[in-house]
């Protein structure tokens, strides 16, 4: 398999790839505006009652039994898993208090009722969680920007902080598109991605500045890039292979409660591959990168050395 | 090809770098077996006479039988196996008249004792682990600033009356107290007032002059210590409140500058919980006298005798602070509003000499809707001079003591109201369920991989195999033991995700042997660049995911923090392990061999 990516060359793939990048951004720009973000209880605030209730009856059948217990407006919703629903309240008074109101559903279904976990969030709270959350995504994306500013020239910079943010638009609008609740878990999720995609396209970007300055066959950047890429290649694949499968674990085994979580993740590091090889690189050679750019640098070291 | 070094000091680990690495091994594992053993619900009985026949019948009556009783010198200890039983337990035991605080809700952990006399510990488990309920509380900040400036008013408005001035007119508005004087020729004596009560040039005022009027804003800063003080009194009355309800193991924290978080572990109903935090508290001021009707027990459980009416209650306390004197030792000084002051002189004024005791009173909602009030003598001082409205007691121990008194005296002042802004409560059943999802997770994670290395690496998979279970033993360890680390179920999930860093450190290692192998390097040779040259690699991609999981920790909190410390702590273990560890089992077995090519 490595033969066969020696053959051909690998720039028209990448710029194919950034083609579809767009695509997929605007997509999730799309769904974002269009479906918006189905916001969890941590942001929105209110109640939310899990319930076990052991019946064969369906949504419609047991709302009718309670229409006058919670004022017809509120309705019991069926959460996946046979026996256990949900029952979403907006914010209520002080003197709320859950075991009572399950106490009466109880009393009004006939059957039993568990609740086997409580929610409540004031509107407040979820405002200021909201925003927690957000600032800690900010000063993510800052702190990535300034260690990338160290690290590298300004396009590269720009390139791997692009596919970055790329990766994470792309996560949430998986998100939006599929109506799955964006909550803290998210959030942790995302600021995950984050750091994966960064580690990422650093590999190739290292790699690739190796090249540039040692280039001593003269080769032009489009050459480098894709040497830099074929190099680590294998190791890309497998550390998305370990990142994917110990993800995907999460998916499959960890529950409701991980569920946004793990997701958000699989879409992230899935996407935080590809997009390494297709925006970074891409991105930095659209901004005018060429061997040069590491070539100056060199030289007025030495011009400095020899003064 | 060049040689740096010749062969023989290739791969060679110092006796002292072995010792060292089996000791962090050893030592975290060691501190991570109690966690495997778990922990089962338990009660403990705090009173005399304890699991009597009577109790063992009461109980049995209800077909609760404890698995495991265990008596030690304070305590009886009865161990059950499901969190419902021990609450049913405690129920039952409290409606047959044994007092809350004596029933605390504990775990005990199954691990054999010699392990916890080492003091290694579970894991703590979060609540969505274990089950219970978490309250965010948040201080009114307004009504404590209000209540400050309030006071304010009633003290300046007694001493300009005293220095005579007349015709001003006070007023609080918004955060600010406001005083229109007469006229602008003759603001010196008022200014003068205003710097005695220390309104004027003082850290806690701004004052600005407007013509006749004079506005004083309370300063940022000293917002900032009330605001303060009104959290971390109310969290020292939670705490202790909570504590007379059995609840033994609650968390109380603050969040941030205004709120508390409480957590309730294995509290599925937190209505009792919620209503103790509604209940209030008072202070009043006695005279001791030897033949005094009023008798109440002190701290050391002696009787103090004092007059039955309160020489000042502690509504007119605005403000307590421990501090030193001028000799250095420890004392509080007490700041009492205009008619508190007032009362103090006319007693002091009489009674020098004389001890004066402050007794503590609280109100509790209890069960059935009723207010219970219990009262105690927290201090007894002896009255040095004639006091005003600000005075001192001293005569206390320490400065911790002093830090509590001022903290209980403020307690008894108006206590700044509590509101509930956030409650979550997870029933034991789905605690129990997280549990399952998040090790299945893990262990079929952790298997996945070790197959993987083992096949794609062979000889060295198995090396990395052995890393990797010592990698899950020492973070596992390291969370034990770090004080406040809690597992919460994105905590498992971080686990999960440092299983495939390990791998990923141990990868990249590998595939750097098998690039110089491949050019014809010897093993020896492979090995030493392959450590060499992943070392700067694995640091830099462990770096970007350290900086995210430092602003998680930072600015999440709860469940988000759990997950950005196992991250963290991941991280440096899967170093450790991946890359010491590894190459402290590879160098003695293929360190010195200069054969080429071998299959890795």
């Amino acid at each position: 398999m490595m033969k066969l990516i020696n053959v051909f060359s690998l720039t028209p793939v990448r710029y194919l790839g950034l083609g579809l990048s767009i695509l997929l951004t605007t997509l999730s720009l799309l769904t974002l505006f269009v479906n918006g973000l189905h916001m969890g209880l941590d942001f929105t605030g209110g109640v939310l009652l899990d319930l076990k209730i052991q019946t064969i009856q369906n949504a419609s059948e047991l709302n009718a039994h309670v229409a006058d217990l919670l004022h017809g407006s509120l309705k019991l919703q069926y959460s996946g898993t046979p026996g256990e629903w949900a029952l979403k309240l907006p914010p209520q008074p002080d003197g709320f208090v859950a075991l009572s109101l399950v106490q009466q559903i109880n009393h009004a279904l006939g059957i039993p009722v568990e609740l086997i976990k409580t929610t409540i969030i004031g509107p407040q709270v979820g405002k200021d969680l909201f925003e927690q959350g957000m600032l800690a995504i900010l000063a993510a994306s800052i702190a990535i920007s300034i260690y990338l500013g160290f690290r590298f020239e300004w396009r590269q910079a720009v390139g791997v902080l692009l596919s970055v943010l790329h990766d994470a638009l792309i996560a949430i609008g998986l998100l939006s598109f599929l109506q799955i609740e964006f909550d803290l878990n998210v959030i942790a999720g995302l600021m995950a991605v984050i750091g994966y995609s960064l580690n990422d396209s650093i590999v190739i970007s290292d790699r690739l500045r190796e090249l540039l300055q040692s280039n001593r066959e003269q080769r032009d950047i489009y050459t480098c890039t894709n040497m830099a890429i074929k190099g680590t290649f294998s190791r890309t694949m497998i550390t998305s292979g370990t990142t994917l499968f110990t993800v995907s674990s999460l998916l499959l085994f960890g529950g409701d409660a991980l569920f946004s979580f793990a997701l958000t993740l699989f879409a992230g590091v899935l996407v935080g591959t590809v997009s390494s090889i297709t925006i970074a690189s891409t991105i930095q050679e659209l901004l005018g990168l060429t061997v040069s750019s590491y070539q100056k640098q060199k030289n007025t070291n030495l011009e400095l050395e020899s003064i | 090809m060049k040689r740096s070094r010749p062969l023989s000091s290739l791969n060679r680990m110092s006796k002292w770098q072995y010792a060292i690495l089996l000791l962090i091994v050893f030592t975290f594992s060691f501190y991570s077996l109690p966690s495997f053993f778990g922990e089962r619900p338990a009660l403990g009985l705090h009173y005399p006479n304890a699991w009597s026949q009577h109790d063992q019948l009461l109980l049995k009556q209800h077909e609760i039988t404890p698995d495991l009783v265990e008596t030690t010198a304070d305590k009886t200890l009865l161990v059950f196996h499901s969190q419902s039983v021990q609450q049913k337990a405690k129920q039952v035991l409290e409606l047959n008249g044994y007092h809350s605080a004596d029933l605390t809700l504990e775990y005990h952990a199954n691990s054999p004792k010699w392990m916890q006399t080492l003091g290694a510990e579970p894991i703590r488990l979060g609540l969505d682990l274990r089950g219970g309920s978490q309250l965010l509380l948040r201080v009114d900040a307004q009504y404590i600033l209000q209540s400050h400036l309030s006071s304010q008013v009633e003290n300046l408005r007694e001493a300009l009356k005293m220095a005579g001035l007349r015709g001003g007119q006070i007023s609080v508005q918004k955060e600010t107290l406001r005083v229109t004087m007469p006229s602008e020729e003759s603001a010196t004596p008022w200014l003068k007032v205003f710097r005695e009560q220390g309104l004027a040039k003082s850290d806690q005022w701004q004052m600005h002059l407007d013509g006749n009027l004079a506005i004083f804003a309370i300063s940022e800063t000293e917002k900032m210590i009330l605001v303060n003080n009104g959290v971390t009194q109310n969290m020292a009355i939670l705490k202790k409140r909570l504590e007379e309800l059995g609840i033994v193991e609650a968390v109380v924290q603050r969040q941030g500058t205004e709120a508390i978080r409480i957590e309730l572990p294995g509290v599925h109903n937190p209505k009792q919980a919620k209503d103790v935090i509604g209940a209030t508290a008072t202070l009043a001021f006695h005279a001791v006298k030897s033949s005094g009707p009023y008798q109440l027990a002190d701290k050391h459980k002696n009787i103090v005798s004092m007059a039955r009416q309160p020489v000042l209650t502690g509504q007119h306390i605005t403000d307590a602070r421990a501090n030193s004197d001028e000799f250095g030792r420890p004392q509080v000084s007490i700041l009492l509003d205009r008619i508190g002051g007032q009362k103090m002189m006319q007693f002091s004024k009489t009674n020098i000499g004389q001890p004066m005791a402050t007794v503590f009173t609280e109100y509790k909602s209890m069960s059935d809707g009723t207010m219970h009030a219990s009262s105690e003598v927290i201090n007894v001082a002896t009255i040095q001079s004639t006091l005003g409205n600000q005075f001192r007691i001293s005569g206390i121990d320490n400065t911790a003591s002093a830090q509590e008194l001022a903290i209980l005296l403020r307690a008894g002042a108006l206590t700044a109201p509590l509101k509930i802004i956030e409650e979550r409560s997870i029933g034991p059943t789905l605690g129990q369920e997280n549990i399952q999802a998040g090790f299945t997770a893990l262990a079929f994670g952790m298997t996945g991989m070790m197959v993987f290395m083992v096949i794609w690496y062979r000889r060295f998979g198995w090396i990395s195999i052995v890393g990797l279970l010592a990698n899950l033993l020492m973070q596992v360890g390291l969370l034990a033991l770090l004080p406040g680390a809690v597992l919460t179920l994105p905590g498992i999930a971080g686990l999960v995700l440092t299983v495939g860093m390990a791998v990923d450190t141990n990868v990249l290692i590998f595939e750097r042997i098998k690039d110089r192998l491949r050019d014809g390097g010897s093993i020896a040779n492979a090995i030493d660049f392959g450590y060499r040259s992943a070392f700067v690699t694995i640091f830099d991609a462990n770096i970007t995911t350290l900086i995210s999981a430092v602003i998680l920790y930072g600015i999440g909190s709860g469940p988000l923090q759990g997950f950005a410390i196992t991250l963290i702590l991941g991280l440096l273990s899967s170093m450790v392990t991946g890359i010491w560890g590894t190459r402290a089992m590879i160098n003695p077995i293929w360190g010195q061999c200069s054969v080429k090519l071998l299959k890795v």
